[in-house]
């Protein structure tokens, strides 16, 4: 893929007058990152992209937003970067098309395999199943079916994030080795959303007023996500206790991308991102629902539907995860890691 | 009945500091913004750390005695300075960093690049325009009425007393009662008109560094009333900036800081000034005025490449080359004359170890002016150079008030007027700058004028 000369050159302008500023210092990594540098490579500027969590602190703060001829709107300018830093490293490149209408494809992809799901279960078991014949878990999927399933879909994902994500580090690192220490302080930065604070001044997303919302509601996605993905390691032993503690994990899912969606409705425009998509998000949103919807039924043969909707909705996210809004952790990751990087061996 | 109790004129750091004391204090306030929303905060966006007296706290790296205080600024000023309101604002100045952290403002410890600032000075995240966004929404949480947009034309005078106040907002005229005033409404810098019956045809070389809505018009109202000026004309803070920046609001990012590293040439080729007399910070605030009395208001500062890592980063990239006679072609200079200066200024140089952090060896001998510090061969390619102009902040010639913040008449005095910040900044200092001082003006005249406006009725 070939940049988006145009943006690349706006971004390192705007960079480079933030340089000569310098007010922004504190607010998140973006600044110090920004500051160990004097001029903006390609590379750089995805590493910033990717490091900038888009709290918009910086938007607030500064004095030369427009209407100031200077037309300074650095989560703008950096979301377009974050962009393209996805598309770039698409692999296979085919799939840039189905990236840029990831929505399309999402609601694709869930109506195919929830359709050939309900199928599969009408073939085995007859249309009763869905109203009449309490079918269990195990029953429904045999582990070693969905042990194949779960399974490829990981290494799948795996795979693809891995090649990305080298291409990505290799972009931005100009040569230097990951380093252990560093990779400890970033995994530490993602538990603790340490560039979701504004520096201590909150995060200034959706509007001026900073709060922690945002930094509430995106834990709550991400570590629902992670529970809900350690109990599936469990499905075999499928009990009252990995349930409930599944049905957590939806409710944290649901609340968690319900905010962030409703945030995003009431965002301030003036600082997003050409390109923004809400999509994953939404999936995130529907895969929250249906987990409590399935959970509440289970006592009921309806549950079934239920269920195959999530499972439908998860395989879709997996499966498109090399291709939508999903990279961000892979490309933030990496980012921090880099700026932990910079940050030891600039103290050193 | 008035319609309020207190007007606020102007929209920066210390009029929001009085609207916020009067609503504190219960009373009816409206605030007056020239500027749009987007625009608002006056030259209070530019700022971002204030300079206060104190013993070791938590928001800077050691003490800073009064004393002391008082020292620097007589030492700037020339001992030039009204001693009575000078160190009023020192003694205020100690509350001001609590007052600051109760309203919302949160500051910082460790800021990178200013050491020379980080004890005497706060810095507070985010910059001038983080915190005029915290005091809005705390004065507007308190029920301060906020107009923006709002032009003040003319002041009601009856005798020594302001009846009311008329402003214009979008394009409509609008009266208002008021038992009090305060005008804070900053210097008048962006007024070109004013700046060239001081400065003379100069003043279209300047750029003004300050908010294009600091146009002076309350200021102007009120002496034509009668009231008292104090401070010189020609006093402001004027710095060295890049002529290439924008003509108003520039703020901090036109700022070249390589002065006291390589050689400054005016437009005949030739060195004027001791680049190296002083520690930058203590000599950032000459160079305006400085370049303001060279032809044609231009000047040129010239580095070679192993000198391009001691300033900070500029917002505009450098005039480059490797030859040194064609980066003198492309800045239109005076080849053989500039050429001559530098080579003069080259022989002159006596070796020493460079440190910028302190007043270094590095110094010239025999040569007019000297470099006292920091002087190192220009020899190096590739050569680089920034075009300068004088940077106008904001101005010193002020509204003269008492220790009450009330302003002075030439007989007497107004009764109900008070001001703060930049529309009064000469009555401590009318030449020179210490960086972070505007604020505490600004802040300290600012609680003051708020507190007067609500203590007696």
């Amino acid at each position: 893929m070939v940049y988006d000369k145009g943006l690349m050159e706006e971004a390192s302008r705007q960079l480079t007058i933030c340089n000569a500023c310098r007010y922004c210092e504190g607010f998140c990594d973006v600044w110090d990152a920004i500051e160990r540098r004097r001029e903006f490579s390609h590379g750089d500027l995805l590493h910033l992209s990717n490091l900038c969590h888009d709290c918009r602190a910086c938007y607030y703060a500064c004095p030369f937003i427009p209407p100031h001829e200077l037309m300074i709107n650095i989560p703008k300018v950096l979301g377009d970067v974050r962009e393209q830093s996805y598309e770039k490293f698409v692999f296979p490149k085919v799939l840039v098309r189905v990236m840029r209408r990831s929505g399309l494809a999402y609601l694709f992809l869930t109506t195919l395999i929830f359709v050939t799901t309900l199928y599969y279960v009408f073939l085995l078991h007859g249309l009763s199943a869905f109203y009449e014949t309490s079918l269990t878990m195990q029953e429904l999927f045999p582990y070693p079916v969905f042990f194949v399933a779960e399974y490829s879909l990981y290494i799948y994902v795996f795979f693809l994030w891995f090649i990305q994500g080298r291409s990505y580090w290799k972009d931005i690192s100009n040569g230097r080795k990951m380093n252990v220490k560093a990779i400890g302080r970033a995994i530490l930065d993602v538990f603790t959303h340490k560039d979701f604070k504004g520096g201590g001044a909150g995060c200034n997303y959706p509007s001026e007023n900073g709060s922690l919302f945002r930094l509430f509601a995106h834990a709550s996605v991400m570590f629902g996500f992670i529970i809900d993905w350690i109990t599936i390691l469990f499905y075999p032993f499928a009990n009252v206790v990995v349930i409930s503690i599944y049905f957590i994990g939806s409710v944290l899912i649901f609340a968690g991308a319900g905010l962030l969606l409703l945030m995003r409705f009431k965002a301030d425009k003036k600082p997003d991102s050409k390109s923004i998509s809400s999509a994953f998000t939404a999936m995130m949103f529907s895969t929250g629902a249906s987990g409590i919807i399935f959970i509440t039924l289970i006592s009921s043969p309806e549950w079934i539907i239920f269920f195959l909707l999530r499972d439908s909705l998860i395989a879709a996210i997996f499966i498109m995860a090399p291709f939508t809004k999903f990279l961000h952790p892979v490309y933030r990751f990496i980012s921090l890691v880099l700026n932990r990087y910079e940050e030891i061996n600039q103290l050193s | 009945m008035n319609d309020y109790d207190v007007v606020i004129v102007g929209g920066g750091n210390a009029a929001l500091t009085a609207a916020i004391t009067c609503a504190e204090n219960g009373r009816k306030a409206l605030l007056l913004e020239s500027a749009p929303l987007l625009e608002r905060g006056g030259n209070t966006k530019y700022t971002r750390d204030i300079r206060y007296a104190h013993q070791e706290d938590k928001f800077t790296l050691g003490n800073y005695p009064k004393r002391e205080l008082l020292q620097d600024l007589r030492s700037v000023s020339r001992g030039d300075i009204d001693e009575k309101i000078a160190s009023l604002v020192i003694n205020e100045s100690e509350e001001i960093p609590s007052w600051m952290s109760a309203h919302g403002v949160i500051f910082k410890r460790e800021i990178r690049g200013t050491i020379s600032l980080s004890r005497t000075n706060a810095f507070f995240l985010g910059g001038g325009r983080a915190l005029v966004n915290t005091y809005y929404r705390r004065a507007e949480k308190l029920g301060v009425n906020i107009l923006y947009g709002a032009e003040v034309q003319r002041f009601m005078l009856k005798g020594n007393r302001c009846e009311s106040i008329a402003f214009t907002q979008e394009g409509k005229i609008f009266e208002v009662k008021s038992d009090y005033i305060i005008v804070a409404s900053g210097g008048f810098e962006a007024n070109l008109k004013m700046l060239k019956e001081i400065w003379g045809d100069a003043t279209d070389n300047f750029i003004i560094r300050g908010t294009k809505y600091n146009t002076g018009i309350p200021f102007q109202r009120l002496v034509e009333n009668g009231a008292k000026v104090t401070g010189d004309p020609k006093g402001g803070h004027m710095v060295a900036v890049d002529a290439r920046g924008p003509k108003f609001d520039g703020g901090i990012i036109t700022r070249i800081d390589a002065v006291p590293i390589g050689i400054v040439l005016n437009k005949s080729g030739k060195r004027f000034y001791d680049e190296g007399e002083d520690l930058w910070p203590k000599r950032y605030a000459i160079w305006g005025h400085l370049i303001a009395e060279q032809p044609d208001q231009l000047a040129y500062v010239i580095i070679d490449s192993k000198m391009l890592d001691d300033f900070l980063p500029t917002a505009y990239p450098a005039f480059r080359s490797d030859d040194i006679r064609e980066l003198l072609l492309q800045l239109g200079l005076p080849v053989d004359e500039a050429i001559n200066t530098i080579s003069r200024f080259n022989k002159g140089v006596v070796d020493g170890r460079f440190d910028r952090t302190k007043l270094d060896d590095c110094h010239t001998a025999g040569i007019e002016p000297p470099k006292s510090h920091w002087a190192r061969r220009i020899d190096k390619p590739p050569y680089y150079a920034f075009p300068l102009r004088p940077g106008l902040t904001f101005t010193y010639m002020s509204l003269k008030v008492d220790e009450e913040g009330r302003v002075q008449k030439e007989d007497g005095e107004f009764e109900n007027i008070f001001a703060a910040g930049e529309v009064m900044s000469g009555n401590v200092l009318s030449r020179g700058y210490l960086a972070g001082f505007g604020l505490t003006i600004g802040t300290v005249f600012g609680i003051i004028a708020g507190k007067n406006a609500t203590s007696v009725k």
